[in-house]
């Protein structure tokens, strides 16, 4: 028969194990990376690193990724956000807003990633970076008119 | 009176600018500005290499040419003239120096897209030609491929970086202060409570002793007016090497040198005395950093910074820290000469940004780094002159691919020059841009410049 007593003990016993190891690993948030080819990575990122962290430690497939190493100097970090995401962020710093004026396929929900540190509530998000599709066809051309 | 015309003409090249369709008006969410720009859009095909317009065939009458329109000196009519000519694009080759000049944003926008991992800019072979003349190493700014990002990367981190600026602050302010106070007593000296002067000259100085401060922590005194002959004469070695740049932009150093043309032996005295007050600054912070390092916790600036990093080695670290000394100084004083010009022409902004500048500071209670973050007029009035006045001729670029600009295909290797003399967009220019925020933010944090009486220049 059933014990409801068991149940619940049980049910608090995995909880609390789950906190501990929780804390002693360091908070883990789900993060899903879509690359340039359309190519997704889904990984764990400890809460508090930048998402430029992230993609560095996970060998992430993104091409020229982070190129000034978190300096705001370039614009290589750019990734795009969903908008529930977007619109909770932290503000941006006038030289964050400066280097991402000048980045390739910006859009409204557009962010540095080595701007943005990692936070519990972000768990489960999409982030983007512009997708390039690769046409042959300029140059083709360009090779036929040589 | 002619450059008033030039002004004219510029404003009506741009405002035909302004109807063009921004590549990133046309963008929707998920398409990216790159595929529209890559490709033409009718579906023409794609124009040679060679049909480039221009003049590009003798180099050597271009040469003569140049010289007799003085072209060291119109170089930004030229380009007008040139850009009316032969359109958006076209191809010059005067002397050695060959180039394909664009001016739309769209096309620098396809044109930094191809520059690659290592972006390769323009070789300046004189100032190449010194270093390999005295064997010493190449800075950040003559580098290339992996060996410059290497360089840049850690440089970054003491020169760019947020976290760093901070250090920079308190260093800035000092000069700041003793800049407008060196106004007012000029205003007071002269009895008829006005100063006129080349204020080029006098900005000129402030620039150097600024990024100085910042590069050595320590004043080299230029505010005064007793200057340090020595540090005269570094100001004069600054002013002739760049004066011996130009000609050599076009004519072959190595064949100067060979020919032993007084322009090529001006040159490497100059360096040489740029070179000389480096390595003297540098000896005297090893000197410190062995007596007492960590000294009173001030900030040593950029140079002991990276002494003791030790990430660098000696040589490197000498070489990019006197390219970053050369390259702070024109920018900035020129920028704020030409800021200065702008806001005389527009007083009722005078009062506004003072006005900003002003609150900034009371509702900052003093921490000077908070204050900066909150004067987005005085900041917008920098961005402004800078489309206006551009501090740079050009920006240039050998592409690591193929690419297809105005319809004309461009094979990897070429040198290309989106022209900023008469241009919409801001470009990331270099370490400066950030002390020009700082050391204006200062001049007119003290108090207001207009009850000290008319500023005018000198012709």
């Amino acid at each position: 028969t059933h014990n409801p007593h068991i149940s619940v003990f049980l049910k608090r016993t995995l909880y609390a194990c789950l906190l501990i190891l929780n804390f002693s690993s360091g908070s883990k948030v789900l993060v899903h990376f879509v690359n340039q080819s359309g190519m997704k990575s889904s990984v764990f990122v400890t809460e508090g690193e930048s998402l430029l962290d992230a993609v560095i430690k996970k060998n992430l497939d993104i091409s020229g990724f982070g190129a000034c190493e978190g300096t705001l100097a370039c614009s290589t970090c750019h990734l795009i956000f969903e908008e529930s995401v977007y619109d909770k962020l932290e503000p941006m710093v006038d030289e964050e807003i400066d280097m991402l004026d000048l980045a390739y396929g910006l859009t409204k929900t557009s962010r540095l990633g080595c701007q943005v540190t990692v936070d519990c509530w972000m768990d489960g998000m999409t982030v983007r970076v512009p997708q390039e599709i690769k046409d042959l066809r300029g140059k083709q051309e360009a090779q036929s008119s040589k | 009176m002619a450059r008033w015309s030039l002004s004219g003409r510029s404003v009506q090249f741009l405002s035909t600018l302004k109807e063009l369709p921004q590549a990133r008006s046309n963008h929707t969410g998920s398409v990216p500005a790159v595929k529209e720009s890559l490709y033409p859009r009718d579906n023409s095909t794609v124009r040679p290499f060679n049909e480039i317009p221009g003049l590009w065939k003798n180099s050597l009458a271009n040469l003569y040419t140049f010289w007799r329109m003085d072209g060291f000196r119109n170089i930004h009519r030229i380009m007008v003239h040139n850009f009316n000519t032969f359109g958006p694009i076209y191809r010059e080759k005067i002397g050695h120096y060959e180039s394909v000049n664009i001016i739309r944003p769209e096309d620098a926008a396809i044109l930094f897209k191809a520059e690659g991992h290592y972006p390769k800019r323009l070789r300046v072979e004189a100032w190449t030609s010194y270093r390999d003349y005295r064997n010493r190493k190449y800075g950040v700014l003559l580098k290339d491929g992996e060996d410059w990002k290497h360089n840049r990367i850690i440089l970054n981190r003491e020169v760019i970086s947020p976290k760093v600026q901070g250090n920079f602050v308190p260093l800035l302010d000092e000069v700041g202060q003793d800049f407008v106070a060196r106004v007012y007593k000029k205003i007071e000296r002269s009895g008829k409570n006005e100063w006129t002067t080349d204020l080029s000259h006098e900005l000129f100085k402030y620039a150097l002793e600024s990024v100085s401060v910042v590069l050595y922590g320590e004043r080299l005194g230029l505010l005064l007016d007793y200057i340090d002959p020595d540090a005269q004469h570094f100001i004069d070695c600054i002013t002739l090497m760049f004066k011996t740049t130009s000609p050599m932009l076009y004519l072959p150093p190595a064949l100067l040198r060979c020919l032993g043309a007084k322009i090529w032996k001006d040159h490497i005295d100059a360096w040489d005395g740029i070179f000389n007050q480096a390595d003297i600054c540098i000896q005297n912070i090893y000197r410190q950093l062995r007596k007492a390092p960590e000294a009173d916790g001030k900030y040593p600036g950029v140079l002991a910074s990276l002494l003791m990093l030790d990430k660098l080695s000696i040589e490197d670290i000498k070489a990019s820290i006197t390219e970053l000394m050369a390259g702070g100084v024109d920018t900035t004083s020129i920028t704020l000469l030409w800021t200065l010009y702008e806001l005389a022409r527009h007083p009722d902004l005078q009062e506004e940004i003072r006005a900003e500048i002003l609150a900034a500071l009371v509702a900052s209670k003093g921490d000077m780094v908070q204050m900066l973050k909150m004067v987005p007029l005085l900041k917008g009035a920098l961005k402004e002159t800078l489309r206006l006045h551009p501090v740079a001729v050009s920006l240039q670029r050998y592409i690591t691919e193929d690419i297809v600009i105005q319809n004309y295909h461009i094979p990897a290797g070429v040198s290309l020059s989106p022209s900023l003399m008469t241009t919409l967009i801001l470009y990331i220019l270099y370490f400066t841009l950030f002390f020009i925020f700082g050391l204006f933010a200062c001049v007119l944090s003290q108090s207001d410049i207009s009850t000290a009486g008319s500023l005018r220049y000198g012709s």
